[in-house]
């Protein structure tokens, strides 16, 4: 079996929509790096509720950080349990972000083809927006702002993405 | 679900699990710079024709940090665009090679993410970086333990019994096969 990997450029990158999340909350938490289990059991304790965006990068050889994006009907309950195991930690921080906005647009083959986050971080910068975070992986890109600020950023992205 | 991983028989459901070919990760630090202070390196690597795989940015202690991928392939050329940047301020952490090992769908469960991690992290197996889509959790490891990483995951994880094989034979990648604008 195999696969084809479609790479081609468009000034002007169709994509199947754009969506807008509002009222969404924001933890930055950074640990030791060996610690990844110990968070993995945490970030699983949290079953009550689901997540809208998770992703873990490297900062150095030592240390991770964690970002966690959820509805604000979980922040109660998810906040707390997340405040709780830092506070047992040895050399880790949270910090707490609300409310966020996200916008969330997903195209065809954009895992394999190149200028698509460019595209985007490109008029971003142009308009002066500020990016709070971002994940990108497979076909999806997913922007996390501040406030009142997704609107103005799709109208931006609408630039050089377009729904057909 | 959340039972699977804490050793009972009944293993979760998943729909699929894909691994990539050889990657690069490149972390990147920048202590009080803007956000997006990247932008001018991916201007050149898409004017390059450089394909991010995966992508990940935040703040983080007063500053901005952001890691992504290329393929192995690519990577001399984006270490080629870092060296003629030289930025004093920005720290550079490669890590090579690593591979993605892609789960899907996660369902927007954090039991079946946590799961993930922790099996990982239980097992010793680095987790150089993570990041979710509308369906699907991306997962960093070294390459050399990609194998081993699934096989600890498969301890707590069903496939589908016709599952197909988890590299793609990817049949060609021709840049130029399509108009390029």
């Amino acid at each position: 079996m195999s696969e084809t990997a479609a790479v081609y450029w468009e000034s002007i990158i169709r994509i199947y929509g754009f969506k807008e999340l509002k009222r969404l909350s924001l933890f930055s938490i950074v640990h030791p790096f060996e610690r990844a289990g110990y968070w993995g059991e945490q970030i699983q304790s949290m079953d009550e509720g689901s997540f809208d965006l998770v992703f873990v990068q490297g900062l150095c050889r030592e240390s991770a950080q964690l970002c966690i994006i959820f509805e604000e009907k979980f922040c109660n309950s998810c906040r707390l349990k997340i405040e709780k195991a830092v506070e047992s930690e040895a050399n880790t921080s949270c910090t707490f972000n609300f409310p966020v906005e996200v916008v969330v647009f997903h195209g065809p083959h954009f895992q394999d083809r190149y200028g698509i986050a460019n595209a985007a971080f490109d008029v971003l910068q142009k308009a002066g927006l500020p990016v709070l975070a971002s994940g990108c992986s497979g076909t999806s890109m997913y922007i996390v702002l501040p406030e009142n600020a997704a609107r103005p950023a799709i109208e931006s992205l609408g630039q050089k993405f377009v729904v057909p | 679900m959340q039972e699977a991983c804490s050793g009972n028989p009944d293993k979760i459901k998943i729909g699929g699990v894909k691994m990539s070919p050889e990657l690069v990760q490149i972390n990147l630090f920048r202590k009080s710079s803007p956000d997006l202070f990247w932008t001018g390196l991916f201007r050149q690597m898409a004017e390059d024709r450089i394909n991010l795989t995966f992508f990940t940015q935040a703040a983080v202690n007063a500053g901005f940090l952001c890691n992504f991928c290329v393929l192995s392939s690519d990577f001399h050329r984006v270490e080629n665009l870092l060296q003629q940047e030289d930025d004093k301020n920005q720290q550079v952490r490669i890590i090579a090679p690593v591979g993605t090992i892609t789960i899907f769908p996660h369902h927007h469960s954090f039991t079946l993410l946590g799961c993930v991690i922790g099996i990982l992290g239980r097992a010793r197996i680095p987790v150089h970086a993570v990041c979710t889509s509308l369906s699907s959790v991306a997962i960093n490891a070294d390459y050399v333990l990609l194998d081993q990483a699934l096989k600890e995951l498969r301890k707590v994880m069903t496939l589908p019994v016709n599952h197909a094989p988890f590299r793609a034979d990817l049949d060609s990648i021709r840049p130029n096969s399509y108009p390029l604008g």
